[in-house]
């Protein structure tokens, strides 16, 4: 609006409409301009602008924590419900983490549609319907985790393996490029991108079929592949060697299938990689399997390996090491070091030094584990415990994880880290299965079971993050698939399966408020700021492969509604102190 | 989700004949899919192939069969769960599910979910073992004792992606590694990243799938001297936008607004709609935007390969030598 009515404005007139935006509402000026002036230097210093939640972990560091502090433990009784907004289709629920940019929210949900809303008041400014082919087989579900916001451009992968980017005002496509075509790789894009300087980072799926999983950078405003790394090294690359001298390592898994991490300072990314496939029978595939089950730390500029450090060598149980890097720095007998700690499926958390890939510790997130009988102070692992072709094996925690892909959180605040938990076992068969490339690549079957001590149970807990102390824990009868959202006002925020968007006191764990959404909850919950008024958005929506395998396990979550809705809260107008 | 599939219905219970059933299914699958004649008449074929798999769906035998290939292919833990009770997947035991229809999504897959095809890797017998599985009464747990009597044999280190051996002579081509080529994922160069091969493949140029009506050595030459342009549709298409940007590629399609254009500085291309408000200047050259160092990217051998396989086709497996490629 200001560009085409430059031409018109005297200088004194145009600084002092400048003056006045920024006064009153600098991000509402921006969001007209759609984001153009969203750069990668500027998403380096997103917790300075904590109005908005500008990347997919609402920062870098994958915290999930957000500074506002004007909906506090002492007042979130009073939060009232402010606006929803209804995708529309509710197949495949609502998985997505917002994001919100200079007063406006971009949301992506199910079979790849896109939308631009108000912030503060949920009116819709576009929508995006995503053509895929309509025979498509989708390999995972219909679900998407989230957009990418930057250079005035929306980002996403798409159940096609496609990415594209939206202009971020109109919502028409300006480029798309197909990173390999999904009937033949069995791989598909629903995790959110994240843009790293001038580049847009990808991952994907795969890993449960055959597969060479790979992390793509594409130059943003062109869609141009800028580099892509490997999971799995080719012939004469280091790492190569921990695969069989057979076709494997092109069939060897180890996707990218959520969202990576960055730290500035080191110019590098961190990717949790996936696990190798076929996921149960690990026979097929003797050696470490490089780099199946590893972080690795990539240089943002170039693509190239700085360091890797492998949590499972040789997975036999389909604990992928996908989940979230998240970055801490921690001050310890006067000396600051840098940290990544790392939740992955197997029930450990793995805390590393970021700086050199060095271990540090793992400790347990769950009470129930039978894969492996402890993990030394090298972080070797001691008393494998690995399935077998023809012999069922007890494995705890069950192949879903010790916890589902949904994000933990980490206050500075309190200096605590946030995660839920799942006791919960499988009898795990393993057959042998020949590689067919792109198809299903698994080799095991699973028989949910209840842990040796006691029936199926789940939990959400506090820890200090390098030690694993348990802070506060607090049961739950069904496990959390929803996120974890911190505040500066202390309040931790996530949902329930059952439709409960809840609040707690991060201190203590006391549940402060609770507000029933009508379907269960599997996206990020988020906060922002609109106006100098705080929102807390949560997406609901039951949908997801985790979701659509509960009943065998809960007979009762056969007749959970399916949904797909934002819904956005915040205290009364008059109450905001 | 689980009340979307047919049942079992009265009329069946009746004695309406499987066979009669199964064709009612599949013919209209075969006209709604406006199916070419020549797989219109697999399906009928398959269809007929029901008159001797009718009696055996409840032939104990053939359930315990249906129950071992079921393991593998259908009960791991993303899929439908040990013995199809359930997994990522919906349920598919004690559901009452109708033969008919079980056979059809098998085979076909269920387009719109993560139901795949398996008419590719599993024969119709095959398929309605695990059909004949799926329908009984088989407790579960029964079923999944089969999977302990698979012969340790069949778990070797190898993949069995090729069945075709490679030629122990290497001046003979292989249209199996040629298709490997064609298809490799595992780099961002490969033919499929532009070509489409009998519906496989991107189409951002030609459509290779009659290239076998071409000979071997126009083939090679338009492989590695790829300059000369047959139809002008793949015409270089350069615009110069006023930002100072380049854009490089082929057209795909134009309106009064905007030109879409496959930008292939790198590969995957990428499909750019470009505002004609932001182009300076569009030139098209006529000549082709394929990379031109596969000459030396590719060994010799790998070349032979990569012209064997499109000189293939499902009705002749076209042998040929290096010797043929200069004819």
């Amino acid at each position: 609006m200001i560009d085409s009515k430059k031409s018109q404005l005297t200088w004194a007139g145009l600084v002092g409409l400048c003056f006045i935006v920024v006064l009153t509402a600098f991000g509402q000026a921006s969001a007209q301009d759609g984001n153009g002036d969203l750069t990668g230097e500027r998403l380096v210093n997103a917790r300075k602008e904590p109005q908005n939640w500008a990347t997919y972990f609402g920062a870098y560091d994958a915290w999930r924590y957000s500074s506002l502090d004007q909906i506090r433990a002492d007042n979130v009784k009073n939060l009232v419900s402010v606006w929803a907004f209804q995708t529309g289709k509710v197949e495949g629920g609502l998985n997505a983490t917002p994001i919100v940019v200079d007063g406006v929210m971009y949301l992506i949900a199910s079979e790849d549609r896109v939308f631009a809303l108000n912030a503060e008041t949920g009116d819709r400014l576009w929508t995006y319907n995503y053509k895929f082919p309509r025979d498509l087989i989708s390999p995972y579900g219909k679900f998407n985790r989230g957009v990418a916001v930057g250079y005035g451009l929306v980002f996403f992968g798409t159940m096609d393996n496609h990415v594209v980017a939206l202009n971020a005002k109109s919502g028409k496509e300006v480029w798309n490029v197909e990173v390999e075509d999904v009937k033949k790789c069995g791989c598909n894009i629903n995790g959110a991108p994240f843009i790293v300087k001038d580049k847009i980072i990808v991952g994907g799926t795969g890993g449960d079929s055959a597969h060479r999983g790979y992390i793509n950078a594409f130059n943003a405003k062109t869609g141009r592949l800028a580099w892509r790394f490997y999971t799995i090294p080719g012939p004469g690359e280091p790492g190569h060697e921990t695969w069989p001298e057979t076709d494997m390592w092109k069939y060897g898994g180890g996707s990218t299938w959520l969202t990576g991490s960055y730290d500035p300072t080191l110019n590098l990314i961190y990717w949790g990689i996936g696990n190798p496939s076929s996921d149960f029978n690990n026979s097929v595939r003797p050696g470490e399997n490089l780099y199946t089950n590893c972080i690795v730390a990539i240089d943002a500029d170039t693509g190239k390996l700085k360091w890797h450090y492998q949590e499972i060598p040789h997975d036999a149980w389909d604990f992928d090491s996908a989940y979230e890097s998240v970055l801490i720095d921690l001050t310890r007998n006067g000396k600051t070091e840098k940290l990544l700690v790392h939740p992955n499926k197997s029930g450990f958390v793995w805390v590393l030094n970021r700086e050199t890939g060095k271990f540090i510790n793992a400790w347990p997130y769950v009470d129930t584990i039978t894969w492996v009988k402890s993990i030394d102070k090298d972080g070797k692992l001691i008393g494998r415990n690995e399935p077998e072709i023809g012999k069922p094996n007890l494995i705890c925690p069950n192949w879903g994880g010790g916890r589902s892909w949904n994000h933990s959180a980490y206050s500075p605040r309190t200096g605590l880290w946030y995660n839920d938990g799942i006791e919960w076992c499988a009898n795990v068969t393993v057959y042998p299965q020949e590689a067919r490339e792109g198809r299903s690549f698994v080799a095991g079957n699973v028989d949910v079971k209840p842990p040796p001590d006691g029936p199926i149970r789940a939990h959400l807990d506090a820890f200090d993050p390098v030690t694993g102390q348990k802070k506060w824990t607090l049961p739950f009868k069904y496990p959390i698939l929803s996120s974890l959202l911190v505040t500066g006002g202390d309040v931790l925020f996530t949902g329930d399966v059952e439709g409960r968007f809840m609040a707690f006191d991060a201190k203590t764990g006391k549940q402060l408020w609770s507000f029933n959404t009508g379907s269960g909850h599997r996206g990020g919950p988020i906060t922002y700021s609109v106006k100098g008024r705080q929102f807390v958005a949560v997406p609901s929506g039951l949908g997801s492969l985790f979701v659509s395998g509960m009943p065998a396990t809960w007979p009762e979550a056969a007749g959970w509604p399916g949904g797909s809705a934002v819904f956005v809260f915040a205290l009364p107008e008059g109450n905001r102190k | 989700m689980t009340e979307q599939h047919p049942k079992k219905s009265d009329a069946s219970r009746a004695g309406v004949s499987l066979l009669v059933r199964v064709i009612a299914v599949l013919l209209p699958v075969a006209i709604a899919f406006d199916l070419p004649g020549d797989k219109r008449l697999e399906r009928t074929a398959s269809a007929s192939s029901l008159l001797q798999a009718r009696d055996k769906l409840k032939d104990p035998r053939i359930i315990a069969e249906g129950a071992r290939l079921f393991a593998p292919s259908c009960g791991n833990a993303y899929c439908h769960g040990t013995g199809g009770v359930g997994g990522g997947a919906p349920r598919l035991r004690g559901k009452d599910l109708e033969a008919a229809y079980v056979f059809k999504s098998i085979s076909n897959g269920i387009p719109g979910t993560p139901m795949p095809s398996f008419k590719s890797e599993l024969s119709d017998e095959q398929i309605w073992k695990l059909v004949a599985f799926i329908v009984s009464d088989a407790k579960t747990s029964a079923a999944a004792d089969p999977l302990f009597s698979l012969p340790a044999a069949s778990s070797s280190t190898a993949p069995m992606i090729s069945a075709e051996p490679i030629a122990s002579s290497s001046i003979v081509g292989s249209s199996q590694a040629g298709k490997a080529l064609f298809f490799d994922s595992s780099q961002p160069k490969s033919c499929h990243a532009c070509h489409s091969f009998n519906g496989e493949g991107t189409q951002i140029g030609p459509d290779l799938s009659a290239a076998a009506s071409r000979s071997p050595r126009d083939l090679l030459l338009s492989i590695i001297v790829p300059s000369g342009l047959k139809d002008a549709q793949y015409a270089t298409i350069t615009v110069a936008l006023r930002n100072g940007e380049k854009v490089v590629g082929v057209k795909k399609e134009e309106d009064a607004e905007s030109l879409r254009i496959y930008d292939t500085t790198e590969l995957p291309a990428v499909l750019r709609t470009v505002q004609k408000a932001d182009a300076a200047k569009v030139e098209y050259v006529n000549e082709s935007v394929m990379p031109k160092d596969y000459a030396s990217a590719y060994t010799m051998k790998q070349l032979l390969d990569l012209v064997t396989f499109l000189k293939s086709s499902p009705q002749s497996k076209s042998t040929l030598m290096l010797k043929d490629l200069f004819q």
